[in-house]
């Protein structure tokens, strides 16, 4: 394991850049100049999804001449009525229909711009439930809850007219369900949290830093993970018990089997709450190997390489599930550790027992990650992808 | 007193308003097909008996259903402005439009509606609606008229400024400096390098509308002195100081952002005068000073009580609106070092430190200090600051 000082307040600098409403007249101004404006509608400014899906595509558009971004909140969509006729797209964020979205799609439309449905899970539509129920290990006394918000994303997608996710596989799903056309552009990191990476990797390279304990890392994004770690956690319980300096840390909501409450006694459950993303890096830099199980099925096939690139920024190696997006990266020659079922003990043995060549790989992972997933490196993409859905027929 | 409502339904979403509303009095509960004629103890009525009520909110717990929003909608006897779309297992994606803030801050405890509003405060904050108009002058009351008429607050509130936000704006680029420019007054203004054109016309857009000579910040100090020394403190472009520059005899100004610093530099570097880009007061060299300009956004009354006695100042304007008690604590130092202070005219709006809650009103601009031309006995030594490094640079 590794001991990182962090740095403390990029996530607020962040936070406080966020303030676009204000900009209102931006619209007006690039327009004016030739830019043309693409405005984001998101349930919240602080919903996780809002940030890969909004804040930092924002970083994006920011590096883009061509293009100016603006958000709003959900509940505010109609109060944006006299400036239609300097807007050229809008993004609905995976917004659940109301009333109010409907009039709002609808006057878009008479303004002749194209509305675009941006999701990046397979949670669109009822014929996934089942997928999405076995995804997130969700029990039956949930059905109601995703059939209401299975719904609700799709009265409001149907009425797009276009689609736009994070991986090919969930790209082709909407095409087909929609009949329209769809385009992708992966998650990436932000300005942020490449800043916070370097400088921890920095310090991971420096012998100061490491210390001989192993420590495997469980990063969840919810409760609704809960099944995927069960995938490996018997495994994980062996690893431990045949090496008492592994230890598992624990970031974020997870139920450990009660087999593991031997570890918790002997102090080698390490747990840290639900915390900000440049945190987040401190917290994934610190250990030696950055577990992402994943139960494969269609829901997870959908998901984005989120997991794997956090990791990598800081040097960290990644042993992932084969869905569809980690079994690119392993295609693609990348740094990484494909585990299919009940093969993890033995890929994990591998690793701590040569641990000491892990930093080897330190400048590689964070490379590799940097060449797909940085955000500057989004530019070109980003920008063909908005100038094709401005075009689109409506 | 209480308010009194009526809740549409009485189903699940229904129980779920019951959970979080706090004081009130529910008169009735709202039922297209009631099948019973009470829920919870309270009588349940159809559509056409909320005309009979005299209700200060209708709260509607439904907000994917169409069909009910276009009754209430196309129900004349309803007062809309009484109605309230409520989703609460849901508050954050739908339903509230910040119209309704000021209908529904009294019935939904605040433990409740401040976790709300924090998420969907910063939107709201620039609704004319939010403002507490009593006791307000008739300079305010008109730049709400006109906020209301637009439709939402901004910076600055004025006819005046409907010129500069439907303006086209020429920016140049300078291929041989690989910077963007605008030209103002016959003169050019360099932004930093790394700026895009769109961030460069946005910004100028606001720079050159507060310059207006209508605008709450526009200079009030051209033309009374000339020559000597001008100062100012920014951490963006320095207008005020090129406005000056044909009254001063020589500038400092105090920016320490390196990609600005380069901007000014190219700025004055054809302006014909003695300037001095640094990073601290402290490094500049004069002791006595005819012109300030301080735009500080963070403490910015402590500040100057680190400053003044540093210096012989004559005249000083100082940004206020920062902060909600900047123009108090700043007049206070300024008069406690010999200045006698003035408001500039007007009113900027200013809410980025206010919290869901509290009252939020428009802001003065500036604080204005001038002192009589005489040897200020608490002038500190030198030896105060020698060793803080003079880093200037004169082109």
């Amino acid at each position: 394991m590794y001991i990182i000082n962090g740095v403390a307040g990029v996530y607020e600098e962040r936070e406080s850049k966020k303030y676009r409403y204000k900009k209102l007249h931006n619209l007006i101004t690039c327009h004016n100049i030739g830019c043309k404006n693409v405005l984001f509608v998101s349930k919240n400014k602080y919903d996780m999804a809002e940030r890969y899906r909004v804040d930092h595509i924002f970083n994006v558009i920011d590096l883009l001449d061509e293009w100016n971004g603006f958000s709003i909140e959900l509940a505010n969509v109609l109060s944006i009525d006299q400036f239609w006729s300097y807007i050229d797209l809008v993004v609905l964020e995976r917004t659940g229909f109301t009333c109010q979205l409907k009039e709002f799609i609808t006057r878009a439309h008479k303004h002749n711009i194209p509305v675009i449905y941006e999701v990046d899970d397979l949670v669109y539509n009822v014929k996934y439930l089942d997928a999405i129920m076995e995804g997130t290990g969700t029990g039956l006394d949930r059905y109601d809850f995703w059939i209401k918000i299975l719904e609700s994303q799709y009265n409001t997608a149907v009425l797009c007219d276009g689609y736009w996710t994070t991986n090919l596989f969930l790209s082709q799903r909407l095409a087909n369900d929609f009949k329209k056309q769809s385009w992708v552009l992966p998650n990436f990191a932000n300005p942020q949290q490449i800043m916070v990476s370097e400088t921890y990797l920095e310090q991971k390279l420096n012998e100061k830093a490491y210390c001989d304990d192993f420590v495997l890392g469980y990063f969840s994004g919810s409760s609704s993970h809960n099944n995927d770690f069960m995938e490996i956690a018997h495994e994980i319980y062996i690893l431990m018990r045949r090496y008492p300096n592994i230890y598992l840390k624990i970031v974020g909501f997870l139920d450990l089997p009660s087999e593991f409450e031997i570890f918790e006694s002997d102090n080698r459950i390490i747990r840290r709450p639900f915390m900000d993303c440049c945190s987040l890096q401190k917290e994934i830099a610190e250990v030696d190997v950055n577990l992402v199980p994943l139960v494969v099925n269609e829901f997870t096939n959908c998901k984005s390489e989120i997991k794997y690139f956090e990791a990598a920024l800081v040097g960290t190696i990644s042993c992932m599930s084969p869905t569809y997006v980690y079994k690119n990266i392993d295609e693609k020659g990348y740094l990484g550790k494909i585990c299919e079922k009940g093969k993890w003990l033995s890929v994990l043995e591998d690793l701590y027992v040569n641990r000491h060549n892990l930093k080897n790989g330190f400048k590689q992972l964070h490379e590799e990650a940097l060449a797909d997933y940085a955000y500057y490196n989004q530019a070109e993409n980003l920008k063909m992808i908005l100038d094709e859905m401005e075009s689109i027929e409506i | 007193m209480k308010k009194r409502i009526l809740i549409w339904g009485t189903g699940n979403r229904t129980k779920d308003v019951l959970k979080v509303i706090g004081a009130c009095e529910i008169l009735a509960f709202v039922e297209t097909k009631p099948s019973s004629a009470q829920f919870q103890g309270i009588v349940v009525i159809p559509p056409e008996g909320i005309k009979d009520i005299e209700f200060d909110i209708l709260l509607v717990p439904i907000v994917d259903n169409c069909q009910i929003e276009k009754y209430i909608n196309d129900d004349a006897c309803i007062k809309k402005d009484k109605v309230v779309f409520l989703s609460v297992d849901n508050l954050l994606e739908t339903g509230f439009y910040y119209n309704q803030y000021k209908l529904i801050r009294d019935l939904i405890p605040l433990e409740y509606l401040r976790q709300y509003l924090s998420w969907n405060f910063e939107f709201m904050k620039y609704s004319p609606q939010i403002l507490v108009k009593e006791h307000m002058d008739e300079e305010r009351k008109h730049l709400i008229l006109y906020a209301e008429q637009r439709g939402y607050l901004q910076f600055l509130n004025y006819e005046f400024t409907e010129k500069y936000v439907h303006c086209k704006y020429d920016i140049q680029y300078d291929g041989q400096k690989k910077m963007y420019y605008a030209v103002w007054k016959e003169r050019k203004f360099f932004f930093p390098r790394s700026w895009k054109l769109k961030q460069a016309a946005c910004y100028w857009r606001d720079a050159i509308m507060c310059y207006d000579e209508k605008s709450p910040l526009a200079t009030s100090m051209q033309n009374i002195t000339q020559g000597g020394i001008a100062v100012e403190i920014t951490q963006e472009m320095p207008l005020w100081s090129i406005n000056e520059i044909d009254n001063v005899a020589c500038v400092y100004i105090v920016n320490s952002d390196k990609e600005w610093a380069e901007a000014i530099k190219a700025s004055f570097e054809d302006q014909g005068k003695e300037f001095y880009v640094i990073n601290s007061l402290s490094e500049c060299k004069e002791e006595r000073i005819d012109k300030m300009r301080c735009d500080i956004s963070e403490n910015v009354a402590q500040w100057l009580s680190t400053y003044l006695g540093k210096f012989f100042i004559l005249n000083i304007e100082v940004y206020v609106y920062y902060k909600k008690d900047d123009l108090k604590e700043v007049q206070g130092v300024l008069e406690s070092k010999g200045f006698q202070c003035r408001e500039s005219d007007g009113y900027v709006y200013y809410p980025q430190d206010v919290k869901p809650f509290e009252k939020i009103d428009f802001r003065k601009g500036i604080v204005i200090g001038t002192r009589q031309e005489e040897k200020n006995t608490d002038m500190e030594s030198e030896d105060v600051y020698k060793n803080e490094g003079v880093g200037g640079c004169q082109l």
